[in-house]
């Protein structure tokens, strides 16, 4: 059988299947330890291909691997040749950074939304983020948690649910709650710096 | 306030846009804190955001450093761990407890926050600088006295919680309760990186003689069978 691994950060399928399924249950580890050692390697890319700055490289290779992160979990990458995939995948959100007077292309909902007019409306400013970060302090951890997973993630209630042992209306309430608390604290203090 | 927030703050959204508004708040907010997660972590490892070293000459060996099917590389590995034991032995601080060689680790590697601030910075904004400036100084007692006065403000993220106990823990007379005290809530409050609170948590209670309370953040971290899992074994084994 051919070995694909360094095409593939030194990962083997089965190392690729493990990351990836570890990552869906917010075990991070694997997917941290394989893109610290190959974080050099992409700014390089950068630096090499697209002349990037080492500072700008930086911050793009960060955007990278967030987004890297969130296609695996979605299923949206397999093993193939991740490492050709991730530097391609950094070069478009360089090339996209540089179009937009280097501000990073903000996450939206199918990564392509910020370019269609109907979801426009849709991307918070910096201002109303850090709000957002100031409320999310008065979460417990479950709550924290529940709406990572969720919301993040991408998993599924039902997913949740089978996973800690509670029924889907406990947790779909207990969502609803959490999210509640939230919006109410963003509310107030959203009026309290108008 | 942008219309789209203003109707979901009021409620005048369909679910399915108040849903899509949430998931959009949420994902920003959350690659707010990966980007700050990354920035921690690759600080930890020692890569710097302005310097970008030259790549190894050994490149196609690259992904061998982290490949999990080590069998052809075997003999080299041995040699290489040899050489690192050997260094570590001749380089290990002069002592034989390992919960001092650890906290000794622990400080080497946590390098100071990266703070930026804006045109006007705020008070807390200030203070975080410096506290940042003394801690790469390794003036831990002032870094930890900047840190307190943000957290009294009530004005603490979790990074400065996590700051506050590495500044209690590393100062010239330690306040090991401080730590474990900035450390829970830093953990409390969502510091991505829990496992490394646990350890650090766990040095704390042990360097303060109390071994019952450093049992069971080592437990959690032999159990995740990950970060620091084999230290952590060695200690519950003492």
């Amino acid at each position: 059988m051919e070995d694909n691994s360094n095409k593939n950060f030194g990962l083997s399928r089965a190392d690729f299947d493990e990351m990836r399924e570890k990552l869906k249950t917010g075990d991070e580890s694997l997917f941290e330890r394989v893109f610290v050692k190959h974080f050099n390697d992409c700014r390089r890319y950068l630096v090499s291909q697209c002349n990037a700055s080492p500072d700008d490289a930086y911050d793009v290779t960060v955007e990278t691997l967030i987004r890297f992160r969130q296609a695996l979990i979605e299923d949206k990458i397999g093993y193939d040749n991740l490492r050709f995939l991730f530097t391609q995948m950094a070069k478009q959100i360089y090339l996209k950074w540089l179009q937009q007077g280097k501000r990073l292309p903000t996450t939206t909902l199918d990564n392509q939304a910020d370019d269609r007019a109907e979801d426009s409306d849709l991307l918070f400013d910096d201002e109303t983020v850090n709000i957002l970060e100031q409320a999310w302090q008065n979460l417990g951890t479950e709550c924290k948690k529940l709406l990572k997973s969720h919301y993040y993630d991408g998993i599924q209630l039902k997913q949740i649910s089978a996973s800690i042992g509670q029924s889907d209306v406990a947790v779909r309430k207990r969502k609803e709650r959490c999210m509640e608390t939230l919006k109410k604290h963003f509310f107030e203090l959203y009026q309290q710096l108008q | 306030m942008k219309s789209v927030l203003k109707k979901y703050l009021n409620n005048e959204l369909t679910p399915i846009k108040a849903e899509r508004v949430e998931k959009q708040m949420l994902t920003q907010l959350l690659d707010k804190k990966q980007r700050n997660h990354w920035e921690h972590l690759l600080a930890v490892e020692g890569i710097e955001r302005n310097s970008l070293p030259e790549a190894p000459k050994v490149m196609p060996q690259t992904a061998k450093i982290i490949a999990f099917n080590p069998r052809p590389m075997l003999w080299k590995a041995a040699v290489g761990a040899f050489l690192v034991a050997g260094s570590w032995f001749l380089m290990r601080p002069a002592t034989s407890n390992p919960v001092e060689a650890y906290a000794a680790e622990m400080q080497a590697i946590i390098k100071a926050p990266e703070v930026r601030m804006g045109q006007n910075p705020s008070a807390p904004e200030l203070e975080w600088q410096q506290a940042r400036n003394a801690y790469a100084n390794k003036d831990f007692k002032k870094a930890g006295d900047e840190l307190q006065k943000i957290v009294e403000a009530g004005k603490a993220t979790p990074e400065q919680q996590y700051y506050l106990g590495l500044s209690r823990f590393f100062q010239q007379n330690p306040n090991y309760k401080a730590a474990i005290t900035a450390f829970l809530q830093a953990q409390k409050d969502g510091w991505i990186g829990e496992d490394e609170l646990s350890w650090l948590i766990a040095l704390a209670h042990l360097k303060n003689g109390d071994k019952e309370n450093a049992q069971k953040p080592l437990e959690v971290l032999v159990a995740k069978n990950g970060y620091k899992a084999n230290e952590a074994r060695q200690l519950l084994k003492k």
